[in-house]
């Protein structure tokens, strides 16, 4: 599929893309057009697709030409790829944040799953109780969470 | 002192005979200036809906309006607004005019204004009388009025004098506080002035590669340090607002340097307040910035995310760091420094001073309620 062709399938006007108004020359606009083609190779969503898009913008600005082309084998890996281009410092940060959290000594028998809301970085955390036991059991895993967050 | 450069000046029938309007005819070459009927051609021209695009932004810095304003002048600030997300400082505002005549890469104004024009209002008459109404009402009150939310407070004195009415009016209210904010130099039309020890002249500042970078058309570091010096020096209280600090490489250094010449060149008991901020903005902003300084800046190129209020920032550990160390720096320095975060939320007061600032005694009685204005106006219309 082209890019025509998304932008026909998934109903994009032209303000949807009022960020390609940053590009000025042909040479940025041709690029745009390849990585565009490239991408919708992928067939993403109105949203995802216009994410990328823009981020793509960005970085053909920021002088990134070949890395824009990577051989990924799917949207997300390639979607993965751009973030880290254009967000490489919370991108480093929120690595060493996941590592570090996710060593910390939760509760047996929790899920941990670290996520980027917006502008903070932190951990979902599921428990199950079922008894008082339990509880105790958790507080006291808890605190000791607390202690290494604290440090 | 060289005169802000406008390329057309309209004034409308009702500003005709001002004295701002006698001013620029004075200061401007005839064959710029056009008197319009406001109703027929200037709302039409100006005034059009939805957000400007960057050549019309751009041109909007380079036309001047000036007109008269028929809406309310004074008001809280637009973090008042906010007060579920934000910690508000109870900051008023007085707006004589829109737009700015220099052009800092992250500026506001580019998703706030969409009139094609800089504006001056020349009914200030109008505006002091809405202030004296209030003023008298609550005169006991510590209210702190800026005049550079939607235009800097200094950069067009020049044109309007507005400093010295304005100085002179505080006089009568030595309760009540005037702040005027601004990226300029220009102080010397008003320094020679008696006032009542309650005008405080603010800077905006940031070390000088930011100012290199990011705000162009700005009084460079050097010069703004010097204008305030001249104002300490004639007895106005003056502050400074490290804001937006902006994330580089390089970015403790610089703050570093910058701490260190506050420190420097004043000391606590001249300033009165430091207040810092990072980096944000709408997102529908980052369209006209990426098109207007393109990619190679610090303030496109940033790593913003979506906050609480849905402006972009940078990542709240990130913001939190860098007031961090810019709070130790100053209070390294000396402890004295008043500091205090502006359009900030609880938890990133809490990260920083590990308190909020009800909790902290030097900044208790600038976020302690005022009644608002909007009270006030009940008050005034039902007694």
């Amino acid at each position: 599929m082209s890019f025509k062709t998304w932008v026909d399938q998934k109903k994009v006007k032209e303000s949807d893309l009022v960020f390609t108004r940053a590009l000025k020359n042909t040479l940025h606009l041709d690029l745009f057009h390849k990585v565009a083609d490239q991408m919708t190779l992928f067939n993403p969503s109105f949203s995802e697709g216009l994410v990328i898009l823009e981020w793509v913008t960005d970085l053909i600005l920021m002088g990134h030409h070949e890395e824009l082309f990577s051989a990924t084998p799917n949207l997300e890996s390639y979607k993965q790829h751009l973030k880290v281009l254009r967000f490489p410092e919370v991108t480093r940060r929120d690595e060493q944040l996941k590592s570090k959290m996710e060593s910390w000594p939760w509760p047996q028998g929790s899920k941990v799953k670290f996520e980027r809301r917006g502008d903070r970085a932190g951990v979902e955390l599921k428990i199950f109780i079922s008894s008082n036991t339990d509880m105790t059991k958790i507080m006291a895993a808890l605190d000791r969470v607390q202690k290494e967050m604290s440090q | 002192m060289s005169l802000p450069a406008f390329e057309k000046i309209y004034i409308s029938p009702e500003s005709e005979d001002s004295e701002v309007a006698l001013r620029v005819r004075s200061l401007y070459p005839a064959e710029i200036i056009t008197t319009v009927d406001e109703a027929l051609t200037a709302s039409n021209l100006f005034e059009k809906k939805g957000m400007m695009s960057a050549d019309e932004f751009n041109l909007s810095k380079k036309t001047l309006w000036l007109t008269t304003f028929k809406g309310q002048f004074f008001k809280r600030c637009p973090g008042a607004t906010q007060k579920k997300a934000l910690t508000c400082c109870n900051y008023h505002v007085l707006n004589l005019g829109s737009q700015c005549n220099m052009n800092c890469s992250y500026c506001y104004l580019q998703s706030y204004l969409n009139s094609r024009t800089t504006k001056i209002f020349t009914n200030i008459d109008q505006a002091l009388l809405e202030l004296k109404e209030m003023a008298e009402q609550h005169p006991d009150q510590p209210f702190r009025v800026g005049t550079g939310e939607v235009i800097d407070s200094l950069s067009l004195d020049v044109l309007t004098l507005y400093s010295r009415q304005l100085i002179e009016f505080f006089n009568q209210f030595p309760k009540w506080i005037l702040e005027f904010k601004t990226k300029s130099a220009q102080v010397e039309q008003f320094v020679d002035m008696q006032h009542a020890g309650n005008v405080v002249v603010s800077w905006s500042i940031n070390p000088p590669y930011v100012i290199e970078k990011e705000e162009h058309g700005t009084a460079r570091f050097h010069e703004r340090m010097a204008a305030a010096r001249l104002c300490r020096d004639r007895g106005f209280r003056i502050a400074f607002h490290i804001d937006p600090m902006i994330w580089h490489e390089g970015w403790k250094e610089n703050y570093a340097y910058l701490a260190e010449q506050l420190n420097t060149h004043f000391v606590p008991e001249d300033v009165h307040v430091i207040s810092l901020g990072t980096l944000r903005f709408q997102p529908e902003q980052r369209h006209m910035m990426r098109e207007r300084f393109g990619m190679n800046s610090l303030v496109t190129s940033a790593e913003m995310f979506p906050s609480e209020g849905q402006k972009l920032r940078y990542d709240a550990a990130i913001r939190a760091e860098m007031f961090q160390f810019m709070i130790q720096q100053m209070k390294a320095l000396n402890p004295k420094w008043n500091i205090f975060l502006c359009m900030e939320t609880p938890e990133t007061w809490i990260q920083s001073f590990e308190k909020i600032p009800m909790q902290i005694p030097e900044l208790r009685s600038l976020f302690k309620p005022l009644p608002s204005v909007r009270d006030f106006q009940n008050e005034t219309t039902n007694p």
